[in-house]
Parts: structure tokens; C-alpha cells; sequence
């Protein structure tokens, strides 16, 4: 490994040493709450029957590593002083960010409380349109777009307690912002000499969408986090056909 | 069980196996799938087992056993197909491969490079299988003597050693990769007394976290944040003729996949440990027994064949504590591990005792799969490589939206899926410091089995430790233990060389006398 990049590691190993110190230590001051010698559902308690016995070896032996590590990189960082440090670039940091809020603005905001179709036909084309196309401006612009939405979303699932109608409303609101997200977004490409990629991510999100849902609600009979307007009309739409084919 | 009864039931396992449609089209199909995860970077076996696990949740045991080691023993094989054509690994189990595969099609026999891998991996795994048949009886009978002392000790090694030898930069960090996942397997209430244990009062975390979802985190969601945020892209691909399983050459390498072979089952029985270091320790074993290691690394079949019979003996290695101990071999068995507890079997000492057919059924559903494994690879192979050509950025998103329903689906809670994120985004930082994921993983796995045996140890013994050193296996253990943490400190390279210094004392007091 190059010393540049041993550098940045062993930064990186002083943070998470830091870390890994304050959380075991979090650890054993918690584990102390645990019933340590009185009587807990009607057993008594001895130090080895205890459950905080296993939760304070591990923390303990967590804080021994973690200040061995904390030593370790505090004499490498000392002994080579003179090594400068790189950093990663913008363009990767972007895409970090950006990645992390497709996935976390998906589990968090949309699948709670968004049609899974919906979420994921709007998620597919979003993240594959972003990193198919591999342009910053469109990616930043993305990014903006998505990470708004999924907020307001947050703030909705968390500040209001909507009923079914109130769901279903939003669900429609999704669909005209998914038509909406589709439409700008070749404005975008087009301007961007993108159309190819935004062709390719449309069609990709539809037919994963159109087949995994199915197979996964009609075929296994796994329930799908969110089932709203068109989850509940697929199924209604097995029913109808399941009806028909029994001649009823 | 005599041997015959053994080979009834393994007949009778492989005719109704055989005798079901629907059975021979999830084998050809789950070995299909693992071969093209296995062939798309980024994407690894332990992952496709954790989503798979989902879809099966619904079949009877038989046939979802099928559809994972189908999957499993495809996926090990399916990484060299990249290495051998793009010169970029799958899975890090082909990373070895690529060395004389890659070289090898730039001659123009990608054919044959596939050809001897599809063959080197079909009888890697089948000697992972019997010896799997035979030592698995063995050790389990030996198991049923140890208690808790030994339970406790044990899911200690195995943290211990997966932490020591899959650690790429300090050992310390594979120690504390461990240490987080024991910490994380204390969440929920305690196995004994039902306290809750860093609940802070959430009704989500009284079960503790599944392990399904935080496998599915620790394993997806860093590989498709790595993929994309440093665009990895894939090499030119080399054309590639006829695929043939050349025997002539296998033969004469019968020596070379032998000693591959045991290289591949031992390393696969530690726990732990996976199939990317039988690769390389058995690549390494054969250049250096070879009588022309110069040629390796230039297209040398020797190589493609002993990494490629190492990996997939791995499997069998690997499922020897499994399913005699309780404790994953390597990082796919241990989601294993989580599939068949899914489905009600719990592996351990006592599954000889109260399933003895247990053993001999997965040994004919093995069998299958890498019969499988071989029709897929020798027939289907042009399809699987077409697979290629598709853009990480198009089959990532799709892969982390199945991580999502994958993560759900088990146990229908959106609160699995916010874990899976983030483990996921904290597998990812340790991943970037170059911490090991698998001792992580272990860690949560073995974590209550080490926690209630240790009080379960202790309560025996009322408290004393005594026991500990007064037991043959324990201190046997024990010892392995101190002997891991003594050779990874500073003193050990200082006893060392004071050993070497006495040593050639003697030797010069000895001449001079």
C-alpha cells in the first residue's frame, strides 16, 4: 500500500477508534442498568447469571481493541508527519451522496408510504437514468429532485396520519410527479445529448416493475410493504381473472 | 445409520428430487441464477443465498435447499467467468483464477480455460461432498460430548480466527469487526432472563435484529455504493471457442486436485473463513510445488484448476460446521445458516440425533447441484456471458430494490429494512478502512450461541472458571485461542527472535564442541 494511502487510512482508524472508545463505553454505562445481583422476573441474580455479563465483556474487550487502534494510528500519523494527505474527489463525494440518499430517501420515506410499484418503477428510473447516464450536472440535478421529494414524503409519514382515501390521494399526487420526473428529465437528456440513457432507464424501471411486483405479490404471495392503487388493482385483477377462468 | 441405510435414503433423495418437475427446474434454474451472480462483479454468493432465502420461504425443505446450495455451488463457480474473459473476478473466491485464466483466453482458449474450470469446480465440490459424508458423522458424534464450556469457547474461535485471517490490513480490525457483531447480536432481550437489552423501549428491537436483513445490509448495500461511487467498469471480453472438459489434462493433474481439493475442505472448515483464501493458498501450494512455476501467471492450466477445485471443495469444507457445530464455515454458509433456520432445522450436534437422514439428503442435494453446475457451465455458458455486457449502473439499481423487498419480505417489517440500511451504510465506511465484513457477520450469528453458553458455563460451575482448564477440549480450545492472540502481538516477534538466538547458539555451541 502506498504511504499516501496508509496515511489516510490510519486517519481514518484514529476516528474510528474514537468511535468504537465512546461506544463501548456507552455500552458498559447501559449494561450497568441491567440486573446485576437483585431479583429480575423472579430469579435471583448472581454476577454470572447476569445479562449484562456478556454485553460488558464484549464492550470491554471492544474498548481494549479500540484504544489499541487509537495507538496505533496516533505513532504512524506521528512517525510520518511528512506524508501529505489525499482526498477524495468531488465528483466521488457527489455520487456518494447521492447514491446514500436514493437508497436511505427510498427505505425511509417512499416505501412506507408510497404504492411499492409506484416507488419502484419512480426509484428504478431515477437511480438507473443518474448512473447510466454518468453526467455530474444531471446526477446533482437528480439528486436536488429526489432528495426534496423524499423530505416532504418524511415529513408527511411522520406529521401526519393519513387514512386510506388521504393514501390513495397521494399515491395519484406520486403518479403525476413520476409522469412529471419522466417528462423534465428528457428535457434534460436531451439537452445533455442523454436521450439513449434516458430511453434505457425508463424502459429498464417499467419492465423490472411490471415483473418483479407481480411475482413477488401474485406468485410467492409476499405481502409488498405499501399496496395502494396499483398493487390493490393488480390483485383485484387475479381475482377477476382467477373468477373467470372457474366460470363463476 | 450402516451404509447401506445411508445409500437408500441417498437414493431415495435423489429419485424424488429427480422424479419432481418442478425440483429439476429449480436446480437447473438456482444454479443457473448463481452462476450469473456469481459472473456479475459486485455481486457475491453469500448475496444471492440472502435474497434467495426470501423466495423459498414458502417451499418445503427439500426443495428450498435445492434452490440454495443450487445457487451457492453455481455462484462459487460463476465467478471465474469474468476472470477468465474480462480479467476482473466475480467473486474474490476466482480472484486466483483470473491469473492464468485471463492469460490463457488472450491466447485464444478462453474454451478451453472454461472448459477445465466448469470440470476442476464439478469434482472440487463432489470431494468437498464426500468428505463432507464422511466426516460430518464424526464430528457430530464427537460434539454431542461438549458443553457449554466447549459451545462457548468455540463461537469464540471461530470469531477469533475469521477475524485473524480475513483481515487485509491490522488483525486488530478483523477483532473488532467480530466484537461489533457480538455487540449487535446483545440487542433485544437476553436468552435466558427475557431482559431487554438495548431496546431504549422500541417494541421493533425486542426480537433483536434479523439476521437476514443485516446480512443483506452488510453484504448488498456496500457493494453498490462501491460499484457506482468509483464507477468500476468491466474489461474488453475475449472471444472464447467450443468449451471442452479436456481430460486428458485433468488427469494429469489428478496430484495438483487432490491436494487442492484438501486444501479447499480444510479451509472451508474453519470457521469463517471462505473460499476467496482456498483459492489463493491452494494457487500459492500449487506454483510452489509445480516443477515450472515460472510458466504461472501465463496461461498455466495448473493454476485455473487448483484455485478452481479449492473454492468449490470450500463448500463441502465449509458445511462440516455447519451442520454438525452450528457454525458457518465461510460467509455463504453462514446465510445458510439463517435459510435452514427459517425453515425450522436447526444445525448443530443434535441433528444427527433428531434428523439423521438430514445429512445423507443434503449430501444427494449437493450432488446435484454440482451436476447441475456442470450441465449449466458446459451448455449454457455463451448465455451466462451475455449477461456480462450489462452495465453495472442498469443491474445494481435492480439488485438493491430486490435487497429491499429481500430485506422485507422475511419478516414483513418496514423496521428490517431501516436496519438494512444501516448496516449497510456502516459495512460500507468499514469495508473503505478495510475492515472484514465476515467476522462481522459471524459475529451476530455466533453471538447468542456464545452469550448463553457462556452463563449457561457459568451457572454450572457457579461461577468458577475452573472448568474452562479442567476439560480436554476446552483447554485444547483454549489454548488455539491464546496461541491466535499471543502470535499477533508485538512479543510474539520478540519471543521469536529470541527463539531463532537461542537456536543458533546452540547450533554454534554444538559445532564448537
Amino acid at each position: 500500500m502506498q504511504s499516501e494511502e496508509l496515511m489516510v487510512l490510519r486517519r481514518a482508524d484514529i476516528k474510528t477508534a474514537v468511535v468504537i472508545i465512546i461506544l463501548s463505553l456507552l455500552m458498559i454505562f447501559e449494561s450497568a442498568s441491567f440486573p446485576l445481583t437483585d431479583s429480575y422476573a423472579g430469579i435471583q441474580n448472581v454476577w454470572y447469571v447476569s445479562p449484562a455479563l456478556f454485553p460488558v465483556l464484549t464492550a470491554s474487550i471492544l474498548l481494549i481493541c479500540g484504544v489499541g487502534l487509537l495507538i496505533k494510528g496516533l505513532v504512524f500519523v506521528r512517525e510520518h508527519s511528512d506524508v501529505p494527505v489525499v482526498n477524495k474527489s468531488r465528483e466521488s463525494r457527489g455520487r456518494f451522496f447521492l447514491l446514500i440518499s436514493l437508497i436511505a430517501g427510498m427505505v425511509f420515506s417512499w416505501v412506507p408510504l408510497i404504492d411499492f410499484a409506484l416507488s419502484s418503477f419512480i426509484f428504478l428510473f431515477v437511480f438507473i437514468l443518474a448512473f447510466y447516464s454518468d453526467n455530474p450536472l444531471l446526477q446533482k440535478k437528480i439528486f436536488v429532485f429526489w432528495t426534496a421529494i423524499s423530505v416532504s414524503l418524511l415529513v408527511i409519514y411522520h406529521g401526519f396520519n393519513l387514512d386510506e382515501d388521504q393514501r390513495a390521494l397521494l399515491d395519484w399526487l406520486i403518479v403525476a410527479i413520476g409522469i412529471s420526473i419522466v417528462v423534465i428529465s428528457r428535457t434534460w437528456s436531451t439537452k445533455l445529448n442523454l436521450l439513449k440513457a434516458w430511453k434505457t432507464s425508463w424502459k429498464t424501471a417499467l419492465i423490472v416493475t411490471v415483473v418483479m411486483c407481480p411475482i413477488f405479490r401474485l406468485g410467492m404471495l409476499v405481502p409488498l410493504p405499501t399496496e395502494g392503487i396499483v398493487i390493490e388493482k393488480m390483485v383485484d385483477v387475479k381475482y377477476i381473472v382467477r373468477d373467470m377462468w372457474r366460470g363463476k | 445409520m450402516d451404509i447401506l441405510s445411508s445409500f437408500s435414503v441417498f437414493g431415495s433423495t435423489l429419485f424424488s428430487l429427480l422424479s419432481s418437475p418442478l425440483n429439476i427446474f429449480l436446480l437447473i434454474s438456482a444454479s443457473f441464477f448463481g452462476i450469473i451472480f456469481g459472473a456479475l462483479p459486485g455481486l457475491t454468493a453469500t448475496l444471492g443465498v440472502a435474497l434467495l432465502t426470501t423466495l423459498t420461504y414458502g417451499m418445503d425443505v427439500n426443495s428450498a435447499l435445492v434452490a440454495l446450495l443450487g445457487l451457492y455451488v453455481g455462484a462459487i463457480y460463476g465467478g471465474s467467468y469474468p476472470a477468465i474473459l474480462i480479467n476482473i473476478p466475480g467473486t474474490a473466491a476466482a480472484a486466483a483464477t483470473a491469473l492464468d485464466g485471463y492469460p490463457l483466453a488472450c491466447k485464444g482458449q478462453g474454451g478451453r480455460a472454461l472448459g477445465l474450470t466448469t470440470t476442476a469446480s464439478l469434482i472440487g465440490t463432489l470431494m468437498g461432498i464426500f468428505v463432507l459424508v464422511m466426516a460430518a458423522p464424526l464430528v457430530a458424534k464427537m460434539a454431542l460430548q461438549f458443553t457449554s464450556f466447549e459451545f462457548f469457547l468455540l463461537a469464540l474461535f471461530g470469531i477469533l480466527i475469521s477475524g485473524t485471517l480475513t483481515s487485509s490490513d491490522l488483525v486488530i480490525k478483523g477483532w473488532i469487526a467480530g466484537l461489533i457483531g457480538l455487540a449487535i447480536s446483545t440487542i433485544g432481550r437476553d436468552p435466558l432472563q427475557f431482559f431487554p437489552r438495548f431496546t431504549f423501549d422500541m417494541p421493533d428491537l425486542d426480537q433483536g435484529l434479523e439476521v437476514v436483513p443485516v446480512l443483506i445490509g452488510a453484504f448488498g448495500i456496500p457493494q453498490v455504493i462501491k460499484a457506482l461511487r468509483n464507477k468500476e467498469s468491466l474489461g474488453e471480453m475475449q472471444e472464447f471457442g467450443r468449451i471442452m472438459p479436456e481430460w486428458s489434462t485433468l488427469v494429469k493433474n489428478i496430484k495438483n486436485i487432490t491436494r487442492s481439493s484438501m486444501i479447499g475442505i480444510g479451509i472451508g472448515a474453519v470457521p469463517g473463513i471462505g473460499e476467496d483464501i482456498a483459492g489463493w493458498v491452494s494457487y500459492g501450494a500449487a506454483k510452489n510445488t509445480s516443477k515450472h512455476p515460472e510458466t504461472f501467471g501465463t496461461g498455466e492450466p495448473e493454476g485455473i484448476i487448483a484455485s478452481e477445485t479449492a473454492n468449490n471443495a470450500c463448500i463441502g469444507g465449509a458445511l462440516i460446521p455447519l451442520l454438525t457445530l452450528g457454525i458457518p464455515g465461510s460467509p455463504p454458509a453462514a446465510m445458510l445458516l439463517g435459510a435452514l433456520m427459517l425453515h425450522g432445522i436447526t444445525p448443530g450436534p443434535m441433528i444427527v440425533v433428531q434428523n439423521p437422514d438430514f445429512l445423507i439428503e443434503v449430501t444427494a442435494i449437493l450432488v446435484l447441484c454440482s451436476i447441475a453446475m456442470w450441465i449449466n457451465g458446459m451448455f449454457l455458458a455463451k448465455q451466462v456471458v451475455k449477461v456480462l455486457s450489462i452495465p453495472a449502473p442498469i443491474f445494481l439499481p435492480v439488485v438493491t430494490l430486490l435487497c429491499v423487498i429481500g430485506s422485507y419480505a422475511l419478516g414483513l417489517n418496514i423496521f428490517n429494512l431501516y436496519m438494512m440500511v444501516l448496516v449497510g451504510i456502516v459495512a460500507y465506511y468499514l469495508t473503505k478502512m478495510k475492515y472484514p465484513i465476515s467476522p462481522l457477520v459471524i459475529g451476530v450469528i455466533l453471538g447468542p450461541m456464545a452469550d448463553e453458553n457462556l452463563r449457561r458455563a457459568l451457572m454450572v460451575s457457579e461461577g468458577s472458571l475452573l472448568p474452562f482448564i479442567e476439560r480436554p477440549v476446552s483447554i485444547l480450545l483454549l489454548l488455539v485461542i491464546v496461541l491466535i492472540l499471543l502470535s499477533k502481538t508485538p512479543f510474539n516477534k520478540k519471543f521469536k527472535s529470541i527463539l531463532f538466538f537461542c537456536l543458533k547458539q546452540l547450533k554454534s555451541n554444538k559445532r564448537k564442541g
